[in-house]
């Protein structure tokens, strides 16, 4: 019996990595992207959609902005929280300061902010992949 | 206290606070009307902190104390909890006045003891229990938060509900058994009404899977509620159940179930620097050996951590172990130090490579051996377009970018990409333009450390940069004047020079002596050659010096006169307050049109306008009530604006109040002997109206705050007579009133365009020329008997400058073209020749001498450099005289010689 697709909502202010995004997920089945808005329009289409999870796009937005918005989204929606960016690698000062104030995974974009590597189908499947395993937060890792 | 304090420090703390003063007064009364954003705020908080800062160097306590309790007050608006309303924005109004108050006591020398009750308020606002409930939801934060976030009552009564309810459920976890699921029904009911959902669906699940990991999850869900309140509401039911949740760490650490510990770890030790660690070892990039030490070293410290209380602040050990942990994650995974040089030394950010990922790590280790260089490509790509992921397959595949990036450059949205090649930049582009399926390639950049809008380019070059770039010094006006002396003087010594260099007997006696010598004396031509060569040097040395000087004069020019605007920022609070104090809506908008003027006008202008405007608010504009009864709007308007007229710079202050009652200026004057009866029956309205500028006059039935006495009107007419100008009234009864006046243009600067008719510079100002154009001689077309050309698919009537104004030509015209300056003036547009385009210039305008001043179409006059005249253009009288040229004909230069013009 197969598992319902996991329901995904982007939050980002960039329209090229939204577009990316949306293009590296199209054929799985296990994920379904319900929207990708800006941040402003966060919490509305978390509670129209009622996510599983979100993805959250840290890049040009301020760390504190960030926290705030994943704070506020999980009051909103029980929802997992992943961040994804350019430049949140392992040992990132801007990732560690988030982790410390929200409970959340998080991937890295392939490629810089626009995730223009997206589009080539190798790295879009790695990236879904990572997504993937970033999403079942539950499970243990170790 | 300040006695002891260097009084250059007290001069500072005045200069300064008056500007923090001025700028927060600004936006507070800007607040009143409109709704004011976040910067905004923060303006009006750094000022009044700045103030407190200040006033702590010089030990000025009641200044300090008062900043600091407008700036807590300003704290709890900045962060959502208070709105800025009336109250708040009169209160902080109030101790900006008492701020000015302060500081003209302490430069005066008189103590200033604070105003206790203004502070005493200001403190009671920012007390956190005293914080109201919100009236304005738009400046709340995002709903559904808002309501709660300011309803104090709400928040109690949910803390008191966990108190009650979390125990017992906790109690019955640990035991094993069944929450009751009223008391977990009662919790989701409350989040429910709140909208608060994030912690329901846990709840829920608490009632089918009674657990201790659930009931975590709750917990952790519950808190950030609390985090995102600011309030520490769940502490007292943690604190019920620590024990239970102490127990079930210690056993999810012995187990290693990471999920479970991160998730208790959040609860139990809130300010532990491991959750930021441990939430990034479980990833894939992560190697084996570092993920299986940073568990075992994270374990130990939570460990250790469990020890201390719950709201014990990490230990340093602790923290210290934490970001070693976390240096070495990026470390071991981060590009090496050789490859962060080559970024750093083109001037790219490194730090924004330090954690961009291992894959690009990798690549950028391969940058030490290969040879290229960095370069930024932009692309014009739609946002969402269907073409933007062929694009980027081309772009990921072939060219593999270090980085690509979205962006918006000069306003439009561009894909930037950093890219390492050996081609150059032509090279590249040219390949990118050969590429069918891409969008338009709108710049290629070499990433060379050159200056430039580029995107990646992050690091500022230090080396060689403009030292002091954007710092401001105060410079007293005094030592402003002292220096126009000095520049004076140097003109008259460069005039001495000139007159030198110039003097042709000079290089007559040369030629003479070298002559003698090459005849009679060839053992002395060596040195009559070298006397020639310095006269010519010395020549060319005076015209530099000439050029510079001009330049130095034409800046230092600017230095001496202020824009109008200064002087209308004073103007909003006077009128809100006015307006506030005489029960009055008044909308007040301040037009200065980019006029500036000197200092000096400036100072005689502020009281006349100040007086004029507190008149029409509280003689002319009626009450509200009034208004509508009349049909007019509520809120009346009280414009101030300021326009250049020729060579007077116009201010009116126009309202659409009620006018002035004739009659009843009439009855006072003839009252106060100003005028008989028999005298009044022969006054016209306009010469009634002037009786208001009598000293002493008031038609007031009583006095006021803000008027009454019959004093400032005649002051205003005092300060204008002074300055060489006048007052007109224009008085509508019943829709309001216009007190328009003229003041000479004698020392305003004005930005010019100059041009050369051949033998003599004009100015003409700035905002009366729409463009300049070239025109060929046989673009010039005769319609209806006027010299035309076509500009812009219509016909421009041209004339020559040196016709309407009657100069005496200059010398003929070597080629076909000739420039046209295109004015435009009161919705006319005329073309008007001149020999040549100079440069754009801020001119000092001067008085004319009379004999000029009545000429039509000259403004003024002016000076460029050390002698050059310049005439000032008259827009008004230039258009006349187009329009008479058009109709009559000109008149010759000879004729207006022949009449005394000339």
């Amino acid at each position: 019996m197969t598992r319902p697709p996991v329901g995904l909502v982007l939050i980002t202010a960039d329209t090229t990595f939204a577009t990316l995004f949306r293009h590296a997920l199209e054929t799985r089945e296990d994920l379904v992207v319900h929207d990708a808005v800006i941040p402003d329009q966060a919490l509305e289409t978390v509670r129209r959609h009622g996510p599983a999870h979100v993805v959250v796009d840290a890049d040009g937005q301020a760390v504190a902005n960030v926290v705030r918005l994943c704070r506020k989204l999980l009051l909103v929606r029980p929802v997992g929280v992943v961040l994804t960016g350019a430049y949140l690698g392992l040992g990132s000062a801007v990732l560690t300061h988030i982790l410390e104030a929200v409970p959340a995974r998080s991937v890295m974009k392939p490629g810089g902010c626009a995730g223009l590597a997206l589009a080539d189908e190798t790295t879009a499947a790695s990236f879904a992949d990572a997504l993937v395993r970033a999403l079942g937060c539950g499970t243990e890792a170790a | 206290m300040m006695h002891d304090i260097d009084p250059g420090l007290i001069a500072d703390f005045a200069e300064e606070v008056i500007e923090h003063v001025a700028s927060a007064e600004t936006v507070l009364v800007r607040a009143a009307a409109e709704q004011i954003g976040a910067d905004d705020i923060n303006l009006l908080f750094r000022s009044f902190h700045s103030v407190k800062g200040l006033a702590r160097v010089i030990g000025f306590q009641a200044a300090e104390s008062l900043a600091h309790a407008a700036e807590t007050v300003l704290s709890d608006v900045r962060d959502g909890r208070r709105p800025l309303d009336e109250r708040v924005q009169n209160l902080l109004l109030q101790s900006l006045d008492a701020l000015k108050l302060a500081r003209s006591s302490l430069l005066d020398g008189i103590g200033y003891a604070g105003d206790d009750a203004l502070l005493a308020q200001l403190q009671a606002l920012g007390d956190p229990q005293a914080a109201p409930q919100a009236d304005n939801p738009s400046r709340l934060p995002d709903h559904p938060l808002a309501d709660l976030y300011f309803d104090a009552g709400t928040l109690d009564g949910l803390v008191e509900l966990l108190e009650e309810v979390l125990p017992d459920i906790a109690a019955c976890i640990a035991r094993g058994a069944d929450p009751a699921g009223g008391d977990v029904d009662t919790l989701v009911f409350a989040l429910e009404r709140i909208d608060c959902l994030g912690p329901v669906q846990p709840l829920q699940r608490l009632k089918r899977e009674p657990s201790v990991s659930v009931l975590v999850e709750c917990l952790l869900a519950l808190s950030h509620l609390f985090q995102v309140m600011e309030c520490d509401g769940l502490a007292p039911t943690l604190a019920l159940i620590r024990p239970n949740l102490v127990q079930a760490l210690v056993k999810a650490l012995d187990q290693g179930q990471w999920s479970s510990i991160e998730n208790l770890a959040r609860i139990l030790l809130p300010h532990s620097p491991y959750h930021g660690v441990l939430a990034q070892i479980p990833r894939d990039d992560c190697p084996a050996d570092l993920r299986a030490r940073a568990y075992e070293v994270t374990a130990a410290a939570l460990r250790s951590e469990l020890g201390g209380d719950d709201n014990t602040p990490p230990s340093e050990l602790g923290g210290l172990a934490a970001t070693e942990m976390r240096n070495e994650l990026a470390a071991r995974l981060g590009p090496p130090d050789a490859a962060m040089k080559i970024l750093g030394n083109r001037r790219i950010d490194p730090h924004r490579f330090r954690a961009a990922g291992s894959a690009l790590a990798q690549r950028l280790a391969r940058l030490q051996d290969a040879s290229g260089e960095f370069f930024e490509v932009r692309f014009d790509v739609p946002p969402a377009s269907p073409a933007l992921i062929e694009t980027a397959r081309i772009l990921a595949l072939d060219w593999d970018p270090l980085l690509a990036e979205t962006a918006l450059v000069d306003g439009v949205q561009c894909l930037c990409l950093l890219v390492f090649s050996d081609l150059s930049e032509d090279n590249i582009r040219a390949r990118l333009d050969n590429v069918p399926a891409l969008p338009v390639v709108v710049g290629v950049t070499k990433m060379n450390g050159q200056q430039g809008q580029v995107r990646f380019t992050l690091i500022e070059r230090r080396e060689g940069a403009a030292v002091g770039s954007g710092i401001q010094v105060r410079v007293p006006v005094a030592l402003l004047d002292t220096m126009f002396g000095r520049l004076g003087q140097f003109f008259g010594v460069m005039t001495r020079f000139n007159a030198l260099v110039l003097d042709n007997e000079v290089p007559a006696a040369l030629r003479e002596l070298s002559d003698y010598a090459v005849l009679h004396a060839p053992h002395l031509a060596a040195k009559v050659d070298l006397l020639a060569r310095q006269h010519r040097d010395l020549s060319t040395i005076e015209a530099e010096a000439h050029r510079l000087l001009s330049v130095v004069h034409e800046t230092t020019l600017g230095l001496r006169v202020i824009p109008l605007d200064t002087l209308f920022s004073r103007f909003p609070r006077m009128v809100r307050d006015t307006a506030q104090q005489t029960g009055k809506q008044v909308r007040f908008d301040a037009r200065a049109n980019g006029i500036r003027v000197d200092n000096g006008m400036l100072e005689l202008l502020s009281d006349p306008l100040m007086h004029m405007l507190r008149n029409s608010i509280d003689h002319g504009v009626e009450p509200p009530a009034d208004r509508a009864a009349l049909g007019k709007p509520a809120q009346a308007t009280v414009i101030v604006s300021a326009e250049q007229r020729g060579n007077h710079i116009v201010i009116e202050i126009r309202d659409d109040g009620r006018g002035i009652n004739i009659e009843r200026v009439l009855e006072k004057a003839v009252a106060n002997d100003l005028v008989s009866r028999e005298q009044a029956a022969l006054l016209t309205d306009d010469q009634i109206a002037r009786f208001i500028f009598a000293p002493g006059f008031s038609t007031a039935q009583a006095v006021t705050d803000t008027s009454g006495r019959g004093v400032g009107m005649d002051v205003a007419l005092v300060n204008i007579t002074k300055l060489g100008g006048k007052i007109d009234i224009i008085n509508r009864p019943g829709l309001g009133c216009c007190f328009r006046l003229e003041i000479p243009l004698s020392k305003a600067i004005q930005s010019m365009l100059l041009a050369d008719t051949g033998i003599q510079k004009v100015a003409f100002p700035d905002r009366t020329v729409s463009e300049v154009v070239i025109c060929a001689t046989d673009g010039v077309q005769l319609v209806n008997g006027q010299r035309s050309m076509l500009l812009h698919d219509r016909f421009l009537p041209l004339f020559r400058l040196i016709d309407l104004l009657g100069l005496p030509p200059g010398p003929p015209r070597i080629h076909g073209d000739f420039s046209v300056v295109v004015c435009e003036h009161d919705g006319q547009r005329i073309g008007v020749e001149v020999a040549a385009i100079l440069r754009r210039a801020d001119l000092l305008i001067q008085e004319m001498h009379p004999r000029i001043a009545h000429l039509p179409g000259i403004g003024g006059i002016s000076t460029i450099g050390t002698d050059k005249i310049v005439i000032v253009v008259d827009p008004d009288g230039l258009f006349a005289l187009a329009r008479q040229a058009a109709v009559f004909g000109l008149r010759s230069h000879d004729v207006r010689v022949a009449e005394g013009l000339f």
